[in-house]
């Protein structure tokens, strides 16, 4: 053995002498503080994650599938509430604009009209009469101006209160409880009106060369004059009759067409034939 | 040899800047009593061996950046405590007087070393290796310890403090010579020349 690989054999006892009995070593406090601490230094280096990579995670990461049910829950529930919404929208006003039935007014206005005459002395009662003329008078000049030989046209008086949008009825409940004194007041005042219609009718059978004035007579005596509400049907009936005898045909055939259009049901030609026997019995039995 | 383990020591270095904390305890494991050794045998204090061994750790720890490739992993850990252990000594004005005093040539001509006969009556009492170690000169000690607890090569020793191969090579050779003489027993030494 050289003394070289002596000197080598020498150092590697010693060094493994030293390595075997050497017995410090660091506690274990240490040894906690430092693994801990670099266990803090990966946290705290971490980087946090952008908004792109969270928005990912949370629309494709764990419990995705339950946000995505809720969205879409969320999105339909919107979806019925708008709809529905839009649609009763445009459902809203065509409801308050359907025009009412033709009757209801109709008998509404009646039975007011037919009690206040019914009470022909009563102050109130003119005074709202001379109000309805100006109210009239005031939707002629608005309105298209009617046929002259029909100032007082029903159809033509029907028609705006048709077209017009529907008017909250004041005090319902007060119209129905009238209605049983408005019936009884409404056949009185039919009764009345027909008996002047026919006086009327009469006085101008004598009369037949028709002026001025006897439309007014026969305007009066029928309650035209400041009538709102579509006289019966007799009484126009009546009326076309009055007018073929004073040589109005065309206005009398026009009346006749838009009596048929009101009422297709009634054979208005039997009827006119029916009154027009009835009108000429008393002139043939006098 | 030691190539393998210096792969393994990047690898693990590099696991752990990627957020792995196993990766940083079986590294701290691997160099933990070789390193706290080594600070313990330079400057024989076991609190100061302590506070400078968690300052390395924490100075590794909060350091981002990567191992030179060059650069061993154990080397480059190694260098750093001694550099925060030479600066407590600077900081708490401790004067290495033996470090001046020490003379290598004198030291060089006066061991002969021990005998064959000697080396197997080396003394394995704890106090008389702390003592035979503190004796040294701090060069001769810092190679050693280098040497032993490190397991550096001589290359590598002088990389770290840097100074010439040579002069580390002749460095360890006295401290070797010197342990020897010091640890050796002296009744079996007498045994052995009567």
């Amino acid at each position: 053995m050289s003394p070289h690989d002596n000197e080598l054999q020498q150092e590697r006892q010693l060094l493994e002498h030293f390595r075997q009995h050497n017995q410090g070593e660091p506690s274990a406090a240490v040894d906690a503080l430092i693994l801990a601490a670099a266990q803090r230094a990966l946290d705290e280096a971490q980087p946090r994650p952008g908004w792109l990579q969270r928005l990912h995670a949370w629309l494709f990461g764990a419990g995705s599938r339950t946000r995505w049910s809720m969205a879409a829950a969320g999105l339909a529930v919107f979806g019925i509430g708008l709809n529905l919404a839009l649609h009763t929208r445009e459902q809203l006003p065509q409801t308050y604009d359907l025009p009412a039935p033709v009757s209801a007014p109709a008998l509404q206005e009646m039975a007011p009209k037919a009690a206040r005459e019914a009470q022909p002395d009563s102050g109130e009662f003119v005074r709202r009469k001379a109000e309805t003329v100006e109210k009239k008078a005031a939707a002629r000049h608005g309105a298209p101006e009617p046929n002259a030989a029909f100032p007082v046209s029903p159809p033509a008086a029907a028609a705006p209160r048709a077209m017009a949008p529907a008017r909250p009825q004041p005090a319902p409940v007060e119209t129905l409880t009238d209605s049983a004194a408005a019936d009884a007041a409404r056949e009185q005042a039919a009764a009345q009106t027909f008996a002047k219609a026919r006086s009327a009718a009469e006085a101008r059978a004598q009369a037949p060369a028709g002026d001025a004035l006897h439309e007014e007579q026969l305007a009066e005596a029928l309650g035209h004059a400041d009538v709102d509400e579509a006289p019966p049907l007799e009484l126009q009936l009546r009326n076309v009759l009055d007018l073929r005898r004073a040589g109005q045909r065309a206005d009398a055939d026009r009346l006749l067409e838009m009596l048929r259009q009101q009422h297709p049901q009634r054979d208005l030609d039997a009827e006119l034939q029916r009154l027009q026997e009835a009108v000429e019995k008393p002139d043939s039995s006098r | 040899m030691n190539q393998p383990l210096q792969d393994d020591d990047a690898a693990l270095l590099r696991r752990y800047r990627n957020g792995e904390a196993a990766a940083f305890a079986q590294l701290y494991e691997r160099h933990r009593l070789g390193l706290f050794r080594f600070l313990l045998g330079l400057c024989g204090d076991h609190a100061l061996a302590e506070e400078v061994f968690q300052d390395t750790w924490m100075s590794l720890i909060r350091s981002s950046s990567e191992q030179r490739e060059a650069v061993l992993f154990k080397t480059w850990l190694y260098q750093i405590a001694r550099n925060r252990l030479i600066d407590h000594w600077r900081k708490s004005g401790r004067h290495q007087g033996k470090l001046d005093e020490y003379d290598e040539a004198q030291h060089a001509s006066a061991d002969p070393g021990p005998g064959p006969e000697q080396q197997l009556l080396l003394s394995r009492d704890q106090e008389r290796l702390r003592a035979a170690l503190a004796d040294l000169p701090e060069e001769q000690r810092e190679v050693f310890l280098l040497r032993a607890h490190g397991d550096l090569e001589l290359h590598q020793i002088a990389e770290l403090t840097r100074t010439p191969a040579e002069t580390v090579k002749s460095r360890l050779r006295y401290a070797l010579n010197k342990l020897r003489r010091l640890l050796a027993d002296p009744a079996s030494a007498e045994e052995v020349s009567a």
